[in-house]
């Protein structure tokens, strides 16, 4: 069952690793990080049902807390590009800072 | 049985992380990230956690995921084709591989497999985790002011 699990949060950080390298939307990949947060609190869980037997708490508010941070940051950046009419392609954005 | 309880979600997951970067519109992925986090949240109930299921759902369903559809999805601001799709699993199919090998084919699996202890004793585990809990609360702690302390700052300096 550990195996099992073991294998999905490595499908889903491969997952996640390749929506950033593949993607150009700013958007699309910073759920690509909440997809790797997703594998890593779920390796965390298994990892701590199966084999250590401690509070895994503190884990996962830190896993949450970057979530959570991760998300906030994404809208104050979202609105600041959406107020200059700036296009959420990550490639021009490098021409966003040259005006 | 259980087993195939976890195939279930396990699978829809990983369709569900595929069509974020398949579908266009950004509401639509974010639909699907929170579809990702309420099976992750099921998983940790198959998983004998239920406590930790209903945190996981009320923060990242309830408050991660409604923040993300009012703050950035509701609003269809540049939409265009994002991902280059064989890239994409290309990508995804060489580092699952890389990953998957580096871990069976390494001890670590196997003295798990023998001993139930994943190569390390559960009472080291334990007691390396105890000594980084403070560490972790502090870092916790750390992002949360972080966040908090950003926005202020942020709208002193005109950007929101």
């Amino acid at each position: 069952m550990f195996n099992y699990l073991l294998l999905l949060c490595f499908a889903l950080f491969s997952l996640g690793v390749a929506g950033i390298a593949s993607s150009k939307h700013f958007v699309i990949m910073v759920l690509s990080i909440e997809v790797i947060l997703v594998a890593s609190s779920l390796a965390a869980i298994s990892f701590y049902s199966y084999v250590v037997s401690a509070s895994i708490l503190p884990v996962l508010f830190a896993i949450w807390a970057i979530a959570a941070l991760d998300v906030i940051g994404l809208v104050v950046f979202y609105r600041h590009l959406a107020r200059h009419k700036v296009s959420l392609d990550v490639t021009k954005l490098t021409k966003f800072g040259e005006k | 049985m259980v087993y195939a309880l976890v195939l279930v979600p396990a699978i829809l997951m990983i369709v569900g992380t595929a069509l974020i970067f398949v579908l266009k519109d950004t509401m639509h992925a974010a639909v699907s990230l929170a579809f990702i986090f309420i099976l992750n949240s099921l998983i940790f109930l198959m998983l004998d956690q239920p406590l930790l299921a209903l945190i996981q759902l009320f923060i990242m369903v309830g408050g991660v995921s409604v923040y993300l559809f009012v703050g950035v999805a509701s609003s269809s601001y540049s939409n265009f084709k994002h991902t280059n799709y064989f890239l994409f699993a290309g990508i995804a199919i060489v580092l699952f591989a890389i990953t998957a090998y580096g871990a069976y084919s390494s001890n670590a699996f196997q003295s798990y497999q023998l001993t139930n202890s994943f190569g390390i004793s559960e009472a080291s585990a334990a007691f390396s985790m105890s000594s980084t809990i403070i560490s972790l609360y502090a870092i916790t702690f750390m992002l949360f002011i972080l966040a908090l302390g950003s926005l202020p700052l942020l709208n002193r300096l005109r950007v929101t």
